[in-house]
């Protein structure tokens, strides 16, 4: 539990639920052919949802039976005020051009009617298919009805970054329902995650996954898609923030010498990702001296880049409370609640000010 | 900041002078511009020297291979060294002035390297890579062989022969162990050759035991091993495949480091061989603090997955890595440099490097201020920790 956030009025950009299993979404499958397909296949999720959180692994593990709407108000929303619900569910990982998005939109019909209906202080990720960005396009747009949906939720490990211009369907529909994209560690398209191909432990698996995260920073810069979604917003999760620092002064460095390639970019590179990406804190990977954790405050140039995550069921609250005893309170309030509350408009559904109700403390 | 977008700005023209720098005039070794050869004292751990032309090989590859090597060998591969899809920039990778009268690549006329790394930069010893050439080659099976080999040779000929600041990295068929162990072998005996060149997108990750006929040979004669950027995973420069502009595949190259940083660590090879160095080459140094702070948090988190390391993993890296400093991270504060220099708890294993005569090559007159990072620190990465690593004199 951290300590700090309990203490504070706080938002938690990252809480995941699980689908627990392929009857729980059957039902809402839209099509009578895909309940029974799933049904006949025994289809038990994507492959690539048990690689993100596989339950043979006590940090990552999400079980979805364990998980409820309860253990959520027991846990989370005993400190935070608002829970952001994510329901990473594998899908970049389907090839199937008509079985993928109708999985997508049964996962969200399940979302809103088991999580959202459930309590008010929850609020969804809409799953989509990015590798079948037109279906993408289609679900945001069904989906953002419900305004309770606050972002739309995408894997890092996919085909390509997500500055390609087959995507752009995905940010056109984000941005025109005011919706910021989240992307979160994980996923999985069958292809090596990195330059140098498998690696050959999940151990090393697991520490090389920022590097898709930096791809998509890159890109997503570097390809103009904020130039030409200029109200779209970016927050990535589970993947920390302090390689951040070095990205910068590499894209900064490339832009210099070699824009002619670019010339949509007017300003250096890192003008766009402070203006347009966010980070979660959960987890975080901090310098191994306490001395050298304001050095990276510093470097990343301000504060109103950070996202508070819980990143509950997963157990990373001390690197948080690292982090926060680093901070002032006008800071630590603004990663804590500011910075999420303007991001995803919250005052929809909460209370802002001094008068904004204090969670119950707990230890 | 931004300025005109129309007028990109050179790698010479992005920094000024450093006055306390060597080569300038105050206390340095010679006057900036003409330093005296007997005051040199930089260490150029990279830089690239080319054949003129691809025949140029030929007097030193066996006849046999002549067909072969003619045909042009790399089909498809050629495209993940240099993300061929896009024009890179100035011309190809080469810096415009180090481009030769009579033709040819950068690095590839020894009077233009001389005059303007050598003599005009104050440097005491350079190390050649000719990676240009290494990714036109096999990288394993006989062909691969004898075409490093010849390399080898027309190094010791060419380049090594006409001036004795030059020292070499030996080009081997690295994606071929035993091959690539039996090179070493042939020119270990020839001090002047003082790493082992592999590069830094290799087909399995380093710690992989395909490589150790590799570390076998070269801790037996006590030379490091250089991983230098880019190469030829089969997979895209970027962990999400292939970019689509130059600029991104240049930006993601150093995310190969922390994959084979990792793999080291996690693979147990230094327990097997304690004394194997490797130099992380042409990556910068930022990618390395961040890897560190996770590897670690992960390893204390994972000890049921990495049961067989005992100690935090940058504990074993910071005793087997070493880093070159080109192209040096830019930060937006000079002072955060220092705090890099300070998070790295790297002094004693960072080299300097210029990466001529690549566009993006670092001056040692301009790129490292003396005065920002002290004599002490300043004067260990531009020659004392080359001297250590490489048993140069000082």
């Amino acid at each position: 539990m951290s300590q700090i956030a309990a203490g504070s009025r706080s938002i938690d950009c990252d809480v995941h639920c699980a689908v627990p299993s392929t009857e729980a979404i059957a039902p809402y499958l839209s099509e009578e052919h895909w309940r029974d397909h799933v049904r006949i296949t025994q289809f038990s999720g994507p492959g690539s949802l048990a690689l993100t959180y596989p339950s043979w692994h006590p940090m990552l593990a999400t079980d979805g039976a364990a998980i409820t709407v309860d253990s959520v108000r027991s846990t989370v929303l005993r400190r935070s005020e608002i829970a952001i619900m994510q329901c990473f569910y594998g899908l970049e990982s389907m090839t199937h051009p008509y079985l993928g998005p109708a999985l997508a939109r049964a996962v969200n019909c399940w979302l809103q009617r088991e999580w959202l209906d459930a309590d008010e202080r929850l609020l969804g990720s809409i799953v989509v298919t990015p590798q079948r960005p037109a279906a993408a396009a289609e679900e945001i747009a069904r989906t953002a009805a419900d305004e309770r949906f606050v972002q739309v939720l995408l894997p890092a490990r996919v085909q390509q970054a997500y500055g390609d211009q087959r995507y752009w369907p995905i940010w056109e529909a984000a941005e025109a329902h005011g919706l910021p994209i989240a992307i979160t560690f994980g996923g999985g398209m069958g292809l090596p995650p990195t330059p140098a191909n498998w690696p050959s432990s999940f151990f090393e698996d697991y520490v090389v996954g920022t590097l898709g995260l930096q791809s998509h920073v890159t890109s997503l810069v570097v390809e103009g898609v904020f130039q030409r979604f200029p109200n779209l917003e970016v927050a990535l999760f589970e993947s920390g923030v302090s390689w951040l620092p070095p990205l910068l002064w590499r894209m900064d460095q490339n832009w210099k010498a070699v824009r002619t390639e670019a010339p949509w970019l007017k300003e250096a590179p890192s003008a766009y990702v402070r203006r347009h990406i966010k980070f979660g804190t959960a987890p975080l990977d901090l310098p191994s001296r306490r001395a050298h954790i304001p050095y990276l405050l510093e470097q990343l140039w301000s504060d109103e880049l950070l996202l508070y995550c819980s990143d509950s069921p997963h157990r990373y609250e001390e690197t948080f409370d690292e982090l926060a005893s680093c901070l002032d309170a006008e800071a630590l309030d603004r990663v804590l609640w500011r910075n999420a509350f303007d991001l995803y408009r919250l005052e929809r559904f909460v209370a802002d000010g001094p008068e904004a109700r204090q969670p119950e403390i707990v230890s | 900041m931004p300025g005109d977008v129309t007028h990109p700005v050179g790698a010479a023209e992005r920094l000024q002078p450093d006055r306390d720098a060597p080569g300038s005039a105050a206390e340095g070794p010679g006057s900036r511009g003409e330093p005296r050869q007997a005051d040199a004292v930089v260490i150029d751990c990279d830089v690239h020297n080319a054949l003129p032309v691809r025949d140029a090989l030929k007097p030193y590859l066996p006849s046999r291979w002549h067909v072969y090597y003619d045909q042009g060998v790399n089909t498809q591969r050629e495209v993940t060294i240099g993300a061929r899809p896009h024009p890179g920039p100035y011309t190809g990778v080469y810096r415009r002035d180090s481009l030769p009268g009579r033709g040819g690549p950068g690095g590839s006329e020894y009077d233009l390297l001389r005059s303007q790394l050598l003599d005009a930069k104050g440097i005491r010893r350079a190390i050649l890579h000719p990676v240009s050439e290494i990714v036109q080659i096999p990288l394993y099976g006989e062909a691969g062989a004898a075409i490093a080999a010849a390399l080898n040779d027309w190094m010791v000929e060419e380049w090594l022969e006409r001036d004795d600041r030059l020292r070499a990295a030996i080009t081997v068929p690295f994606e071929d162990g035993p091959r690539a162990a039996l090179e070493i072998e042939h020119r270990a005996g020839d001090r002047r050759f003082v790493k082992v060149l592999m590069m830094m997108s290799t087909r399995e990750p380093l710690g992989h035991p395909k490589y150790w006929p590799i570390y076998e040979a070269a801790v037996a004669y006590g030379l490091p091993i250089s991983a230098h950027v880019a190469g030829f995973s089969g997979t895209g420069t970027m962990a999400t495949g292939w970019p689509s502009y130059w600029m991104e595949h240049n930006i993601a190259l150093p995310q190969a480091y922390p994959v084979q940083a990792a793999s080291l660590a996690y693979s147990g090879v230094f327990d097997r061989f304690p004394s194997l160095q490797f130099v992380f080459e042409e990556g910068g140094l930022g990618w390395l603090p961040p890897l560190l702070w996770r590897l670690d948090r992960t390893w204390r988190a994972m000890r049921d997955f990495a049961p067989h390391l005992d100690r935090l993993p940058s504990e074993v890296l910071r005793e087997h890595l070493w880093l070159t400093t080109q192209p040096l991270d830019e930060p937006e504060r000079p002072q955060q440099l220092v705090q890099l220099f300070e998070e790295l708890e790297l002094d004693d294993r960072i080299v300097f490097a210029t990466d001529y005569p690549h566009w993006d090559a670092d001056d040692p007159v301009q790129v490292l201020s003396r005065s920002l990072l002290g004599v002490e620190l300043w004067s260990k990465i531009m020659w004392r920790n080359a001297e250590t690593l490489f048993g140069f004199d000082a």
